[in-house]
């Protein structure tokens, strides 16, 4: 192109057609290796030299170990792979500067570093123009021996190779763009597998009647939470809540075996304490360094009324007791993955859950932000509960959800939350009290006559009087009154033998509450149950003597057909106005 | 339900803790007795007491009658809110030294 004495007009016609080949080669490039050659030839053809080499930086530019390998060469002698030190030779000088180099003659340069012995390739005159675009060097591409009568390259032949190095490097710069986006969309297509992988594990809906609901929302494709709900034998339900440090593909990987562990091992391992401890066992030899997780594994079992639970380093799980009561449990172990101690077991905590509720999150819960910018934080969660504590666990859940996706933020990080609860079937109740106002069946229990289920007992009276409306004092001493009353049958009544059954009854009429106990035990002759006097320390009158005096009426009343007993324990409820005076 | 001895000298102090109910007073009562044998001074702490019921009332007297027996002092100390309630209805809270 740049034949020396060419019509300038024809010259000029010519570097456009040039131009126009380059953007070609920069609409179709893929990536570097495919369009170096290319564009190399194009220019190498274009300055009429015998050989011309593209040389790519590979490190960071001002990094001293950077090297400018080469990645292409056309010509005789093919030097592909030869790399130099990044600020090394006329190529080196070429980036540094990042101006183009003219050697009309080698041999008058100092920088010049021939090239081996063995390619016995001569280089005459050479010119190297940097492959940079806006601040980002790419490398610089040589061509070497001017081809024709006249071997040197002349300032012209710079300006020229200066030209097209700009186009040059951009077509370069698209075609390592290029290479990332297809490499990302990889990357991504595989996230989006992932996703909808970790989606199938976790359970699905509950029926609202279930004792466990689970929330889980993924802040980005693949998580590091998760949360699983499995029944098993005699009505109970083993619950695990787990989040795995760190995130992407490594956490997503690691939630996977968490999971599986719990769905396999949760079904052969009865307590939670154990369950935890195996679980750990087998995830240590998955975690790589630093990576750990922390898990609350528990199970529900509604006969007792009870759920019993193991927490390695999790965030502490939150009961709501009642009111606006709540207690936090500190996890008593470490995060697994942390320690490897190889426990058989690890620590296991008992609720009492009658009535009660309990939640399980991971810290995407607290930490993440409301629409002021401010932290939900455990306080913020409680007053979330506690607004929407009438509603069924989901409403509550999803009232969580709610607050915190509020914000025009996306979420920071993943949040998971369950909740096991063992609430009074408040719907049967509702319906009642539209059937006859005021009266309503706030408790209906069988359980077996053994002083274990006294502790259930009060749970659910105190539970009952809560629902009732009365303020906790007042439950609690209904609770003290039929925890004696059901004593006296289970010691006397069954003869302390466990193996019979008591019915207890718990029921609003209008302004007072009926607490009826039914049992299957020979029948009590009425004087018998007359308190004694206190000044008797015997024990066994006392607690009479607590029925009385906690109650307004204590009767025996004629019991249903088949049965040994009926006791009816009777408190008005506190008055809701002031106290006349 | 949970009980832990704690010696200082010539003094020994039962810690009880928690809901004491039919199911648990056994435990208690076993304790302050075995305390009591030991023919020192004994002391209940009912601080972390949350449930007392008559049973758990009959363990409280029984180490108080006891006490008299090998004729060693049987005080209660700290009593909780919900077990002082329960030995003002059992009208004993002036029957007990309470510290």
């Amino acid at each position: 192109m740049s034949e020396r004495g060419e019509d300038p007009v024809l010259r000029r016609e010519r570097y456009l057609e040039l131009l126009a080949d380059l953007q070609d080669d920069i609409a179709s490039a893929q990536d570097i290796t495919h369009a170096a050659p290319g564009i190399l030839k194009r220019l190498a053809d274009a300055l009429h030299a015998e050989s011309a080499s593209l040389f790519l930086l590979e490190g960071e530019f001002t990094d001293p170990r950077a090297r400018l390998v080469c990645r292409a060469c056309v010509g005789p002698s093919d030097i592909t792979g030869i790399a130099v030190p990044a600020g090394g030779g006329i190529v080196g000088r070429t980036v540094t500067t990042n101006t183009a180099q003219l050697i009309a003659d080698v041999t008058k340069d100092p920088d010049f570093i021939p090239p081996q012995a063995t390619t016995g390739y001569v280089i005459r005159s050479l010119m190297c123009a940097p492959l940079s675009l806006r601040g980002q060097r790419f490398g610089a591409v040589e061509v070497m021996n001017r081809l024709g009568p006249d071997p040197k390259f002349d300032a012209r032949d710079l300006e020229l190779l200066e030209a097209l190095s700009t186009t040059a490097a951009l077509a370069l710069s698209v075609a390592q763009l290029t290479e990332k986006l297809m490499a990302d969309a990889k990357v991504r297509r595989e996230l989006e597998l992932a996703s909808e992988v970790q989606r199938a594990l976790l359970p699905g809906a509950q029926p609202d009647e279930a004792p466990v609901h689970g929330l889980n929302l993924p802040a980005r494709l693949v998580s590091g939470d998760f949360f699983d709900i499995l029944p098993l034998r005699g009505g109970r339900t083993a619950f695990a809540l787990a989040d795995v440090s760190g995130k992407g593909m490594n956490a997503a990987l690691v939630m996977v075996k968490a999971a599986t562990l719990f769905r396999s091992l949760g079904k052969k391992v009865a307590d939670p304490g154990t369950l935890l401890a195996a679980i750990g066992r087998e995830l240590d030899e998955t975690l790589a360094m630093g990576m750990f997780v922390t898990m609350v594994v528990g199970v529900h079992d509604p006969a007792r009324h009870e759920v019993r639970f193991a927490n390695a380093g999790h965030q502490p799980p939150l009961l709501h007791e009642g009111g606006t009561r709540f207690t936090a449990f500190a996890a008593e172990d470490p995060p697994l993955g942390i320690v490897r101690h190889g426990k058989a077991r690890y620590h296991e905590t008992r609720v009492d859950l009658a009535g009660r509720s309990l939640y399980v999150f991971t810290d995407g819960c607290t930490e993440g932000l409301l629409p002021d910018g401010s932290r939900l934080g455990v306080e913020g969660l409680r007053k979330i509960l506690l607004q929407h504590a009438a509603e069924p666990a989901r409403g509550r859940l999803d009232a969580v959800a709610r607050a915190l996706q509020q914000s025009d933020q996306a979420l920071h990080d993943d949040v998971t939350m369950i909740v096991i609860e063992d609430r009074l079937p408040q719907e049967k109740q509702r319906r009642q009290e539209r059937r006859r106002p005021g009266r309503a069946v706030l408790v209906q229990q069988t359980l077996p006559a053994q002083v274990a289920q006294l502790r259930v007992v009060r749970r659910l009276v105190e539970a009952g009087a809560r629902q009732a409306g009365a303020a906790g004092d007042w439950g609690r001493d209904l609770a003290l009154a039929v925890d004696e009353a059901v004593q006296n049958i289970i010691r006397h009544g069954y003869g302390g033998d466990g193996k019979g059954e008591i019915q207890l009854r718990m029921k609003r009429l209008g302004d007072r509450i009926a607490v009826e106990l039914v049992d299957f035990a020979p029948s009590v002759k009425q004087d018998k149950v007359q308190g004694r006097r206190l000044e008797d320390l015997r024990p066994g009158g006392l607690g009479v003597h607590f029925m009385h005096a906690l109650t307004d009426q204590v009767k025996f009343l004629k019991p249903p057909a088949g049965a040994g007993n009926r006791l009816v324990l009777s408190k008005r409820l506190p008055n809701r106005g002031k106290d006349p005076k | 339900m949970s009980v832990r001895v704690s010696e200082q000298g010539e003094a020994i102090t039962v810690f009880l803790a928690g809901e004491i109910d039919l199911e648990h007073s056994p435990e208690a009562r076993k304790a302050l007795l075995a305390a009591l044998e030991r023919k020192k001074p004994v002391t209940a702490d009912l601080q972390a007491v949350t449930y007392l019921d008559s049973s758990g009332v009959a363990s409280l007297v029984e180490a108080y009658q006891k006490a008299q027996q090998v004729k060693q002092s049987f005080a209660l100390a700290r009593v909780s809110e919900p077990a002082l309630k329960v030995l003002a209805l059992a009208r004993l809270d002036k029957v007990f030294t309470i510290r």
